[in-house]
């Protein structure tokens, strides 16, 4: 299913940030959106909302004037419970040992963009992973093996069913508790689900009933406000995961 | 001929104490305890006592004890094989072992031999396989073992006093060794003993879902810490992961999962040693959700209840070849594991 709609839905929930609509590009992410990304940034686009892009060779892209905010609204990464996430994963990363990135997609998803979506989501929680071996591959899923900057082994994997809707669940499993979270895809307003288990109990992170896509096009106002030194950094950070992926498929 | 069932115990350890004394007080109408047999005589005379039973320190003692009908093997793993056997030889009405069965093939095959020959009933104590709210999932899967195509068991478990001491007061527990990790044998004999003792587990599960295991691949396997391991294998076309770690957490998680393209199966068990119902199975498609459980007893109860059922003639027993086969299909598992955790540390002291 095509998310640009829902992204573009999205952005009519935000009638103040973006009093003009028409100043914001939403790229869909599925066709050739590099290409859509530098007319956008040539033709004068206030804003750029990249919606799940697939792998892609943009290394020219990133070569263009960096002063338009650009912003990758990727499947899990753009959930907003991200912020608080991260700093749960962060605060146990030092006494845990191996992540686990779990993820369910419908029968016949693309691996390397699922892939792809994983590192994104891991950078986001932790570190960037920066080389991926692909353990085993079927028409059903693969499992892969990771390791990012901090030196953490990262379990990723996918499995394809229609019996349980898409979802992405990361663990880490410290010495004495864990932390959990499970989130939905961004398409519809269902929360993500942090929890922090500890030796006092555990402890679920308030919900959040916003779609990714509207998290993104949140991140790109802000962007866009502070009139950005570097409007392609979210790009950078894709190409450099994009690289990882594509190591990953040749393994 | 006794009203209630002869139990001899082989082995008075905390599984004996924490989990089986309390099934079989549960069950009295059932069984009633008549032998208790450890290489500690102290230890087997306090657990004897605490049911009335004879005590001993020999397996000739406790199999030559005409009170005893059902011998539970609870010993270390080792030991199995040749008490499974001997009970056998001995006559005894039935045989529960303990998983697993035997740590090595040839030990199976003796097995299976004594068992056809003897014709004495065997019970592999796999309670997973027992649990009602697996056998009830079990039940309605329909084509799930033959559709199913990605399995994973993840097992986290906190210390197991944490169980143990609300299950019974524990007499001669062991102190949990400290292995030397920089020795690579260590790592592979503890992925081995992973397999062997906890993954050990579920396996019969893993198995029925399975068209074939004689392709079994272990794609990667790693020793995780404080203890516990990650194996990714391979075989009859399905992804299976397997994922424990014993540590000190207070939050035990102990779930089977099975996905096929248009059915999900997630069964959720609960923690050994207490009695805390029966785990809890969902088989979910697109339209909906089927719940089995949670029941009010678990597996040990069951498995105890259909050994009964087997020593009174109400039910066929467990057919030897097939327990057979998970334990080969369980040594094939913890061989190739540990294997893969020496290749692994070779080619990385190599690089």
């Amino acid at each position: 299913m095509n998310p640009t709609p829902h992204a573009r839905a999205a952005l009519a929930t935000l009638p103040l940030s973006f009093p003009d609509p028409t100043g914001v590009v939403i790229v869909d992410g599925g066709c050739d959106w590099p290409a859509e990304v530098t007319r956008a940034l040539r033709s004068g686009a206030a804003g750029v909302l990249v919606v799940q892009p697939k792998p892609a060779d943009f290394a020219e892209l990133l070569e263009l004037d960096p002063s338009t905010a650009v912003i990758v609204d990727s499947t899990w990464a753009s959930n907003p419970v991200i912020g608080a996430a991260a700093q749960a994963f962060q605060a146990a990363a030092a006494d845990g040992s191996r992540l686990e990135c779990r993820v369910i997609l419908a029968p016949g998803s693309d691996f390397p963009t699922a892939l792809l979506d994983q590192l994104i989501l891991v950078r986001a929680l932790l570190s960037p992973v920066s080389k991926v071996r692909v353990q085993y591959r079927s028409d059903h899923g693969f499992h892969a093996e990771g390791m990012t900057d901090t030196s953490m082994t990262v379990d990723l994997s996918v499995v394809c069913t229609t019996a349980v809707p898409a979802a992405a669940t990361v663990r880490l499993l410290t010495s004495d508790g864990s932390v959990e979270l499970l989130i939905p895809t961004g398409d519809t307003a269902e929360p993500a689900r942090l929890t922090t288990a500890g030796p006092d109990g555990a402890v679920q992170a308030p919900t959040q009933y916003e779609t990714g896509h509207r998290a993104s096009l949140r991140r790109l106002r802000e962007l866009m406000a502070s009139g950005p030194a570097d409007g392609l950094a979210d790009l950078r950070q894709l190409h450099a995961d994009v690289l990882v992926t594509r190591g990953a498929q040749r393994t | 001929m006794q009203s209630t069932i002869g139990v001899g115990f082989l082995g008075a350890g905390p599984v004996t104490q924490a989990i089986h004394l309390p099934t079989l007080a549960r069950l009295g109408h059932e069984f009633t305890i008549r032998h208790v047999s450890d290489v500690d005589p102290a230890v087997a005379e306090s657990v004897a006592t605490r049911v009335g039973a004879t005590h001993s320190s020999s397996l000739d003692a406790l199999l030559d004890d005409p009170a005893v009908e059902v011998v539970a093997i609870c010993s270390p793993h080792t030991f199995h094989a040749e008490q499974v056997i001997a009970a056998c030889r001995a006559g005894k009405s039935a045989v529960l072992c303990e998983k697993p069965l035997a740590m090595s093939s040839t030990e199976a095959d003796a097995i299976a031999a004594v068992s056809a020959e003897t014709g004495v009933p065997i019970v592999v104590g796999a309670m997973h396989v027992f649990d009602p709210g697996w056998r009830a999932a079990v039940a309605q899967w329909g084509e799930l073992p033959a559709t199913s195509h990605s399995i994973r068991s993840s097992i986290v478990l906190p210390p197991n006093p944490r169980f143990e001491d609300v299950a019974t007061e524990v007499l001669g527990r062991q102190p949990f060794p400290t292995p030397d990790r920089s020795d690579v044998e260590v790592l592979a004999a503890m992925i081995h003993a992973g397999v062997m003792g906890l993954a050990v587990h579920d396996l019969p599960l893993v198995r029925s879902l399975l068209p074939r295991y004689d392709d079994l691949r272990v794609v990667s396997a790693a020793v995780l810490a404080p203890f516990g391991y990650r194996i990714l294998a391979v075989a009859g076309g399905k992804s299976i992961e397997l994922h424990a770690v014993m540590s000190a957490t207070w939050q035990p998680n102990w779930v089977l999962e099975a996905y096929a393209n248009d059915v999900a199966l997630r069964t959720e068990f609960t923690p050994s040693y207490v009695h805390a119902g029966s785990a809890v199975s969902t088989l979910t498609t697109a339209e909906s959700a089927r719940v089995f459980g949670p029941e009010s007893f678990n597996g040990y109860e069951s498995e105890w209840l259909e050994l009964a059922g087997i020593v009174r003639g109400q039910i066929a027993p467990p057919d030897p070849g097939e327990l057979v086969d998970d334990l080969r299909f369980t040594l094939a598992l913890a061989d190739a594991a540990a294997e893969a955790v020496r290749s692994t540390h070779n080619t990385e002291a190599a690089a």
